[in-house]
């Protein structure tokens, strides 16, 4: 997912840090050389530089890696049919035993980042593949890497019960979704236990980690507060001239988060802007710019890609009563009927998408497709 | 690697000898007990022993590993297993940068680089082998080992259910191993909440499975395009599929049904005033019993409830839900003393509907805002006598 292009510079005024115009080596501020602890690669982005952020919610932390890739160069055509296949083979095993967590795209080299796990149990490894041009596939190898880690806190009972607590009986946390916006990296959490989800904001480069930021808001479909509801997918984007997130909970409500109020132990009010349809799941979302109009892009798992015009966002007032018959209400979109089975998409370029596609057949394909 | 000193178990070697490699043959390292090659050899390289020709200067590439499969089409090169290759004296030694697999076919191919000569015919220039997984089938031996809630009546907004494994399992698709059924039989539609971030424990040996908050019946209406997955009133079953597989590529021993009938939503909150607590004997290892009267979240139930001597001291011992989970059983490591104890419970303790210490699942709008609770926790005392 590309999320670090769309805010403005004010953000970094707005959450009263650091600017976005850092030096180049401070943006490594913190990092050493060597071998990252990364235990599992789920969701990724990329910040500044090259450096890659891999959420890794086995050992509660994320992990930033200077991927050195920093040669600016144009996107070159993806066509990747049995991507999994392919990778696989490389890895000396069968597709059935790779899953494939996440895409995105170096913003600078253009190049396309895959995260994923070589094996299903407990002891499968973490893996993130480049492709280059021609279609190369570069599996990165993690033994010299200038690295820093951001360890998620314990859950707020899990301070309160001190040293008693034993190690093996501590929450554990999913990571669902991760972007990195002007000088931190957002993340969004789901507890395995209690009903809980977290967005939290971590300053980057890696200094403290701040208590997670619970997020309440408003649920269309419930006509309630649904203040637990777990985040699947989210991406920055500019309403008028304020940053927003705008996030994807279960059951498709599209809600806007204003960032500013993204801080330590603060309670939001979501704004929920459309309420997409029941049997239905956000599966991933970018947002960029055509022909002077901002659109939204978002891939769903039985409703396939819906394209919103970001104006209209703007304009729309909150959906604050029931919405009866499970039916989608709010911001008017179009479906893109062309792109079936995305899983997975970023922005490769202003003129192109990489899509991480379920061919009719079960073979999983990447393949770059111009932006509608 | 000097092989001999693994004992190896040496799979031959369809080796097609040519003129220029005489007796070489490709060799795999297994040591006693793996269930899979660790290295793939190639010796008695002719070539090796020439340091000018054009194989001494190309022998890191000679020597490839490819998985044998039929997800490639027959003109299609798969890519080769990304490894190293080591020269040592007449043979080079490939290691797989990740682990081989016990479930996967490997090919070895040994193929001198391109020559100049025209007539070097690259196939008669190369030998190969085959590994292949032993076939016999281990028997399952992985079981649902819980599902919880115990319970065998569940409120309407039930929030979620734990499996819990006697081996650890495979993730991904978990999703497609687990159906709710109604009293009709029929399945129901996308009950749960299918997130690709599968909550498992660190052991894989228990998954988290919560019922889809949109699926969950609020207020006075149901939902109505696909309504909610469980209804008062009706009997449903949850059915865990065998051919679901553990992480060593075998499925369970047995599928796993629970049948359960469905009762009236619980919107109350969390009463820990109104829990019994049976204090246990001084100088005994007795349970300290808490009964909550209810049935509360499996998971959160052990971990959110802690006992304090009045010193402040953590008191270390081992907690057990008995009773459908209706009770808490704790028992120390060292005997009780006399005196006053606490039970701390944090507030975000919940119940099988998700509803809180003092705050139910279901809270409208602005009583929200209005009452938050600041408080973490909450104590209960008792006193050993």
């Amino acid at each position: 997912m590309n999320k670090q292009k769309v805010l403005l510079p004010l953000l970094g005024l707005l959450m009263g840090l650091a600017s976005s115009e850092m030096t180049g080596s401070s943006w490594r501020d913190g990092m050493t050389k060597g071998k990252p602890a990364l235990r599992s690669a789920g969701s990724i982005a990329f910040g500044p530089e090259g450096i890659l952020f891999i959420a890794d919610a086995k050992s509660a932390s994320i992990h930033a890696i200077s991927t050195g890739d920093t040669k600016a160069s144009k996107a070159s055509p993806v066509k990747l049919k049995a991507i999994n296949t392919k990778i696989a083979g490389m890895l000396g095993t069968t597709a059935d035993e790779i899953l494939i967590r996440d895409i995105a795209v170096n913003p600078i080299s253009k190049h396309t980042y895959l995260s994923l796990s070589r094996g299903r149990g407990p002891s499968a490894i973490p893996v993130i593949v480049r492709v280059e041009e021609n279609d190369k596939l570069i599996v990165l190898d993690f033994n010299h890497v200038e690295n820093s880690t951001a360890i998620l806190p314990d859950a707020p009972e899990d301070k309160l019960m001190g040293q008693g607590r034993r190690s093996s009986n501590k929450r554990l946390e999913s990571i669902t979704d991760i972007a990195f916006l002007d000088d931190r990296v957002l993340i969004a959490g789901i507890s395995n236990e209690e009903f809980a989800s977290t967005l939290r904001g971590i300053p980057f480069p890696f200094k403290s980690v701040e208590k997670g930021t619970s997020v309440e808001i408003y649920h269309g479909a419930h006509g309630r507060f649904e203040t637990k509801s777990p985040v699947r997918t989210f991406v920055p984007i500019n309403i008028g001239t304020e940053p927003h997130l705008l996030a994807a909970y279960t059951c498709t409500p599209l809600v806007q988060i204003p960032l500013k109020s993204i801080e330590p132990g603060a309670q939001i009010i979501g704004k929920t802007i459309a309420e997409l349809g029941n049997r239905n799941r956000p599966l991933d979302m970018i947002v960029y710019n055509k022909e002077g109009n901002v659109f939204l892009l978002m891939a769903n798992s039985s409703r396939g890609i819906m394209k919103i015009n970001a104006h209209s966002i703007e304009s729309f007032d909150k959906i604050e009563k029931r919405v009866e018959g499970g039916r989608s209400e709010g911001l008017p979109y179009e479906t893109i009927n062309s792109w079936k089975g995305v899983e997975q998409l970023d922005q490769l370029d202003d003129q192109h998408a990489i899509l991480l596609v379920r061919a009719d057949n079960g073979s999983l394909d990447l393949m770059s497709r111009p932006l509608p | 690697m000097n092989a001999k000193h693994y004992k190896p178990f040496v799979t031959l070697l369809t080796a097609f000898c040519t003129h220029t490699l005489s007796a070489a043959e490709i060799q795999w390292i297994q040591p006693e007990g793996a269930s899979a090659p660790t290295q793939v050899i190639a010796s008695d390289v002719d070539g090796l022993r020439h340091p000018d020709s054009t194989f001494a200067k190309g022998w890191r590439s000679c020597l490839k590993v490819y998985v044998v499969t039929d997800a490639f089409l027959p003109n299609e090169k798969p890519p080769s297993v990304l490894g190293s290759c080591e020269q040592s004296g007449e043979a080079i030694t490939f290691t797989p940068r990740f682990p081989f697999s016990n479930r996967v076919t490997y090919r070895a191919e040994f193929q001198l680089p391109e020559s100049d000569t025209e007539s070097d015919n690259l196939y008669e220039r190369k030998i190969h082998s085959t590994w292949i997984p032993t076939q016999e089938k281990k028997a399952p031996n992985t079981e649902i080992t819980q599902i919880y809630p115990t319970a065998d009546y569940l409120p309407e907004n039930l929030l979620k259910f734990y499996l819990t494994f006697s081996n650890p399992m495979s993730g991904g698709y978990v999703y497609d191993h687990i159906h709710l059924y109604n009293e009709l039989d029929q399945e129901v539609e996308l009950p749960f909440l299918e997130l690709e971030e599968e909550l498992w424990d660190d052991a894989m040996m228990r998954l988290t499975l919560f019922i889809d908050p949109g699926r969950i019946k609020r207020g006075v209406k149901p939902l109505e395009e696909i309504g909610p997955s469980l209804v008062n009133g009706e009997r449903f079953r949850l059915v865990i599929d065998e051919d679901w597989k553990d992480a060593s590529g075998i499925q369970l021993k047995r599928a796993m049904a629970k049948s359960f009938h469905v009762i009236q939503p619980d919107r109350k909150a969390i009463d820990p005033i109104r829990w019994e607590i049976i204090a246990p004997k001084p100088d005994s290892r007795d349970a300290l019993v808490i009964k909550f009267g209810e049935s509360l979240d499996f998971a959160l139930a052990q971990r959110l409830i802690e006992i304090f001597s009045s010193e402040g001291d953590w008191i270390h011992g081992s907690k057990q839900l008995e009773a459908n989970e209706t009770e808490w059983h704790f028992k120390p490591d060292s005997h009780w003393k006399k005196g006053d104890y606490t039970a701390r419970v944090q507030m975000i303790l919940e119940d099988l509907a998700g509803n809180n210490i003092g705050k139910s699942f279901e809270v409208d709008v602005f009583d929200d805002v209005q009452r938050r609770i600041h408080s973490k926790s909450t104590d209960r005392n008792f006193r050993v006598r």
